[in-house]
């Protein structure tokens, strides 16, 4: 397969599809219109009436359909990682003593390389069909989850070839697109439901009379359940091309066509299929790689296996796919399932000498450098948790004249490499770094402003604290964006040039004194322009990059410090010449 | 009067809506190229790493192995050649000579863990070993990932050369000096296989 061009053509057939899925929704509120100004011409005679009727239905009905749109989407958007939860995901992170899910941690590590999406948040799902499925809204707060049957029955392969179609439903934002579907469709469906409840009532009330409340409720059933079942059938058609580019994708992160047909053979011959059990599942159906629920009556998310394997080998003989080889697939698969399912029992009967966790200690080479933006080595008595400095010191003694001669793009590629590394540890090695760098960064009573901003920068990944979802108003955006701002003016070497002036063009943003301003008030700004809008995010560079080319240099700090402030604000690879 | 005052909107709107095209355009060339660059320094991310995990699991394997020490020393003399030559490399990326040497023992430090991993083949036992496959797996997964690092950093080149090369980017392209990229090649196919482990 080429897989370039089926992403191609993938993504033209979805915008095709979209036009069609909008202009349905926009024809119903258009019909709604004109029958209702139809059926009530005889009420009303002048003819200006009739038209008022026609344009205020119309515009109502499509109105009507957007607010409940934007409602049931927003009530989505605000649980994306509880559809793991409540399908009963189990949630990997740290060292892993068991082989598998090492392996399958690794494979996720590989395809973040590989797709260039930050590494997500690891699930698994305790049931035995062969399935998996991502989540979130951005590529920042993403989730990917995998059933213990993909784990146990495919290869390393063909594990890769899973989580890298995962991946590509992440990176193509499949999720966003799919909730704004789903929330179009559920505004057809209380058209729907609601011309009903209208022709019950009124139909209980007098059967007698062909009074008004009934004819209504007839237009809105009718027409809201012709749409809902075209506009579904749009989106079960645009869920199947999205299918098609996870596929073109997971082959060009793999660059192995035939890890992904494997895989759809074993699903083709696994007796529970891709099925799941749970009740939840319809959330996430889109997001699976293959369909977990098996009904009559539901538009499919996925297209047939079998085109599936055609669009990714076109040569692949279908025909042989009977239940005879079938059957010979499976045999294969219980064989690998045994095997790894002995490994396992032998690790549990026979205690081994343990290698000492690998990773665990790569994520001390990580964070080796990190200490080396605050230009010293922790000493063992200082900080809080021995173990941690006595790991880093012998393991970086070779590397440390090395490391002090990288140049700071390396650096920062270094401090974005730390963060896999520690999402694998367990909270309380977590908590212990995190404690140690601060009082790193605390212990000779002045905090640096460097110093940190590096603190900031990874204490969403090091202390796990919920934050909701939203969106920053312009008050809030230019209440932080004022304390951060303020902060770099008085961090950067001193110029003659007035703040104000630097700022002139945004009036909104002020100038704040340093005597009110304190660190935690620049550790709060950071943590909530995250959710600041695109816009204002580039505004936040613009204005930061003027600050610090002031004085019309350029030093290594500055460049260093504003990376760590586009990092911590999710617009991460924006150099400073760029903006 | 009226016409021309209408013809002279429609201009001045088509020439604003002109304008914020050729900057969409310009925009997306800037996008494009630093994919790529962010996507080349992750290259020199991996490497690093495999360097400093190298080490480590040759010592591991040492416990197990003790006949092969040919081998595993061919590995650590590998590793450290090709760490000093990315080292050189990295403190002068324009020298010509510097690049060969990287891309020569980069291929040396391939070609030896091939035949590091080619050796568990000769221990069945090893094989079954949980330790020996643990270590197995950190090794195949550091290769993917420095031979992954590369096909992303070729596939970004490939998109942003493509977006430069389309009408009417190349335009813009031209006028701002943004040329194309050549992608990573790896010297030698077979070697690039001989990496591959199966299971």
């Amino acid at each position: 397969m080429n897989f370039f061009e089926a992403q191609y053509e993938a993504k033209q057939k979805t915008r095709n599809l979209l036009v069609l899925f909008f202009s349905s929704v926009l024809t119903v509120s258009v019909l709604i219109g004109i029958s209702l100004s139809i059926y009530l011409k005889d009420s009303f005679d002048t003819e200006n009436m009739v038209l008022t009727i026609f344009v205020y239905s119309s515009l109502g009905s499509f109105g009507f359909i957007s607010i409940v749109s934007l409602i049931k989407t927003e009530y989505l958007r605000r649980n994306p990682s509880s559809i793991f939860t409540n399908l009963g995901g189990i949630e990997i992170s740290g060292v892993q003593e068991d082989f598998i899910f090492e392996q399958y941690l690794n494979i996720v590590e590989e395809m973040s390389i590989a797709s260039g999406v930050p590494i997500p948040s690891v699930y698994y799902l305790p049931e035995s069909s062969i399935n998996a499925f991502a989540c979130g809204f951005d590529i920042h707060n993403a989730g990917i989850c995998v059933t213990r049957g993909a784990l146990e029955n495919l290869t390393r392969d063909e594990l890769q070839a899973v989580v890298a179609h995962e991946f590509s439903h992440i990176l193509n934002g499949d999720m966003n697109l799919n909730l704004k579907l789903t929330g179009t469709l559920a505004g057809l469906l209380i058209i729907f439901k609601l011309g009903r409840l209208l022709l019950r009532s009124s139909g209980r009330r007098s059967r007698k009379k062909g009074n008004g409340a009934a004819g209504i409720g007839a237009i809105f059933f009718a027409l809201g359940g012709i749409g809902y079942l075209v506009a579904g059938w749009l989106k079960s058609k645009i869920s199947k091309e999205r299918e098609y580019l996870a596929d073109a994708s997971s082959v060009q992160f793999t660059r192995n066509p035939d890890s992904m047909v494997g895989v759809l053979v074993k699903i083709m011959a696994n007796v529970q299929g891709s099925q799941l059990k749970s009740s939840h599942v319809d959330d996430a159906s889109h997001m699976c790689i293959s369909d977990p629920t098996k009904s009559f009556f539901s538009f499919d998310t996925h297209p047939a296996t079998e085109k599936r394997i055609l669009a990714i080998k076109e040569n692949y003989n279908v025909k042989e796919l009977t239940e005879e080889n079938l059957l010979k697939v499976r045999e294969n698969m219980y064989s690998i399932q045994r095997e790894r399912q002995d490994s396992l029992r032998k690790k549990n009967t026979k205690k081994e000498e343990i290698i000492g966790p690998e990773s665990f200690k790569s994520a001390m080479a990580y964070l080796g450098p990190m200490f080396f933006f605050l230009n010293k080595l922790p000493q063992g008595q200082v900080s809080s948790d021995k173990s941690i400095a006595d790991m880093i010191i012998p393991f970086m003694q070779n590397e440390l004249d090395e490391i002090k001669n990288l140049n700071t793009d390396t650096k920062i590629h270094y401090l974005e490499a730390v963060v896999p590394f520690i999402r694998r540890l367990d909270s309380t090695e977590k908590e212990g770094i995190y404690k140690s760098l601060k009082e790193e960064v605390i212990k000779d009573s002045k905090i640096k402003f460097m110093e940190f901003l590096i603190l900031s920068y990874l204490r969403p990944v090091l202390v796990e604290e919920k934050l909701p979802i939203k969106d920053l108003s312009s008050n809030e955006f230019y209440k932080y964006a004022s304390m951060l701002l303020s902060y770099l003016y008085y961090e950067g070497d001193s110029t003659d040039i007035n703040f104000i002036d630097l700022v002139s063009e945004e009036k909104s943003i002020n100038f704040i004194l340093k005597s009110e301003l304190g660190y935690l008030n620049i550790m709060d700004s950071l943590k909530w322009l995250r959710f600041a809008k695109p816009k204002d995010k580039e505004l936040l560079c613009k204005l930061a990059k003027k600050i610090i080319v002031s004085d019309s240099k350029i030093s290594d700090k500055e460049r260093l410090i504003f990376c760590l402030i586009t990092q911590s604000i999710g617009v991460p690879g924006i150099a400073l010449k760029d903006v | 009067m009226n016409t021309i005052l209408v013809v002279g909107l429609v201009f001045i709107v088509g020439i604003f809506l002109f304008i914020g095209y050729l900057i969409s355009i310009y925009n997306g060339i800037i996008r494009l190229a630093n994919i790529y660059k962010n996507s080349f320094s992750q290259i020199d991310v991996q490497l690093q790493r495999r360097f400093e995990l190298i080490p480590n699991l040759v010592e591991t394997a040492k416990k197990y192995m003790e006949h092969e020490k040919e081998t595993l020393e061919a590995v650590i003399l590998a590793r450290n050649q090709a760490h000093s030559a990315a080292q050189a490399l990295k403190a002068d990326p324009s020298n010509a000579g510097a690049a060969k040497t990287f891309n020569k023992t980069e291929g040396a430090l391939g070609a030896s863990m091939g035949s590091f991993m080619a050796l568990f083949e000769n221990y069945p036992d090893l094989k079954a070993n949980e330790n020996i496959k643990a270590l197995m797996e950190e090794l195949t997964s550091t290769e993917n990932k420095v031979s992954f690092s590369r096909q992303n950093y070729n596939d970004s080149v490939m998109t942003y050369n493509i977006g430069i090369q389309q009408f009417p980017q190349s335009i813009i392209a031209n006028m701002f000096q943004y040329r194309d990229v050549p992608q990573l090649e790896v010297e030698d196919v077979k070697m690039r296989e001989a990496v591959k482990v199966q299971f």
